[in-house]
């Protein structure tokens, strides 16, 4: 698994590993049970405290991504492909109020939103 | 989760110098830096750790014992300003005197520490730059079973890649868990992303002692526009910079969010230091230990 982090990303460094590690767990490009790096080599390898990599393993821990077993290290959780859905769904849904609230800012009417959303999805299939 | 370092009501006073009444703590696993400004205390700290200067009140426990306990010898590594090296000695010359001296010197492991440090075997102690001076020395500290390490100032004068060289072995020396190191430092930019806890001295006083992003997380990073400076956040700011288009200034976390039509950050450990050394209010507004 590959992790990188930024100084310069504005969001916090442990927040940056938690998000890469969730990410790579939701997509399924770590299979449930595998071990994660230990902590300390995570720290290691990319030159950041100690605390903090154990904090995002902490966050991930109580997020239910991860369990860590004490002696042996941490390793990712088997996830409940419904609940995963169900919060790729709550992720859309934020999304597109989003656009809604700022097509209201911009006084864009709802039809033109309908068609931007449309094209968006066509291009979006063009590409695929 | 044993104390590598145990310090409760350290007071030293010197002829023209004191360290006022401190607490300290450094957990083991982990990087602490003794941060603060020339003079401001920190080589007098350190001697203090090690004995080496006397504590006027206190107590110091070091690796669980009283400090300056000659069994806790081997157990710390040190690099100092000053050495006891011979000036002409080779680095092998110097490894033996090391092994004569520490029961248990890993020779070997020695060498193979000065191979990866690239410390040439054939130059006089004399004749090597600073920078390989200091992994000369960082070296032999961690040839002989130290669980704690103790460096005042070693990355002063040395180049980029040296610093971050330094700092990857440094980190490599705590990857077990059971070893930590307390690093003195004015260049906060060496370590302030491998520190996991922080000692600020100013004048003499511990101004803070605790996780690193605790302390960073009670300030911010503010900027607005001229209408915005009121007297308020003039008393508040530290190391205010006003300009014609604007001002800048760290605030506590707390002053920062109140205020209205202005940006607020995260501001960084050498931000934070040069607002903190320059702040004007930083003797009455002290962070709690």
């Amino acid at each position: 698994m590959d992790i990188t982090i930024s100084n310069q990303a504005g969001s916090p460094i442990y927040e940056q590993i938690e998000d890469q590690i969730k990410a790579a767990i939701l997509t399924g490009a770590v299979a449930a049970g595998t071990q994660l790096p230990s902590i300390r080599a995570l720290a290691r390898d990319l030159h950041i405290s100690v605390i903090t990599t154990t904090r995002a393993y902490r966050e991930l821990e109580a997020a239910g991504f991860i369990d860590t077993v004490p002696g042996k290290g941490a390793f990712v959780r088997a996830q409940d492909p419904a609940l995963i859905h169900e919060q790729g769904l709550a992720r859309v849904e934020a999304h597109l109020q989003a656009a809604i609230d700022d097509a209201a800012l911009a006084r864009v009417p709802a039809a033109t939103l309908h068609e931007m959303l449309d094209d968006l999805l066509k291009a979006g299939d063009d590409h695929d | 989760m044993t104390d590598l370092i145990a310090v409760q009501g350290l007071e030293v006073v010197r002829r023209d110098f004191a360290l006022r009444p401190f607490d300290l703590r450094l957990p083991a696993g982990y990087i602490m830096g003794l941060v603060g400004a020339n003079g401001a205390g920190k080589t007098t700290l350190l001697k203090a750790l090690l004995g080496l200067v006397p504590a006027s009140a206190g107590r110091i426990a070091v690796l669980g014992r009283p400090v300056a306990d000659p069994s806790a010898r081997a157990a710390i590594g040190v690099v100092l300003d000053q050495t006891l090296f011979g000036e002409t000695w080779l680095a092998p010359e110097i490894g033996r005197a090391y092994a004569a001296g520490y029961p248990g010197f890993d020779l070997p492991g020695f060498m193979r520490r000065l191979d990866r440090l690239a410390v040439p075997l054939k130059t006089r102690f004399q004749r090597m730059s600073r920078g390989t001076k200091v992994k000369l020395q960082l070296a032999a500290a961690m040839s002989h079973g130290a669980k704690l390490l103790l460096l005042d100032e070693p990355t002063a004068g040395l180049d980029a890649a040296t610093r971050a060289d330094l700092m990857s072995e440094l980190q490599d020396f705590i990857a077990g868990g059971d070893a930590s190191v307390l690093i003195s430092t004015h260049i906060t930019a060496d370590i302030e992303d491998i520190v996991d806890y922080l000692a600020y001295l100013n004048h003499g006083q511990l101004r803070f002692a605790g996780e690193r992003d605790e302390f960073l997380a009670a300030y911010r990073q503010v900027a607005g526009g001229s209408a915005s400076l009121t007297p308020e956040v003039r008393e508040a700011a530290l190391g205010l910079s006003e300009t014609a288009v604007g001002w800048t200034a760290v605030l506590p976390v707390d002053a920062a969010e109140a205020l209205e039509g202005v940006t607020c950050a995260p501001v960084g450990l050498d931000a934070l230091m040069v607002a903190l050394e320059r702040g004007g209010q930083a003797n009455e507004n002290s962070v709690e230990n």
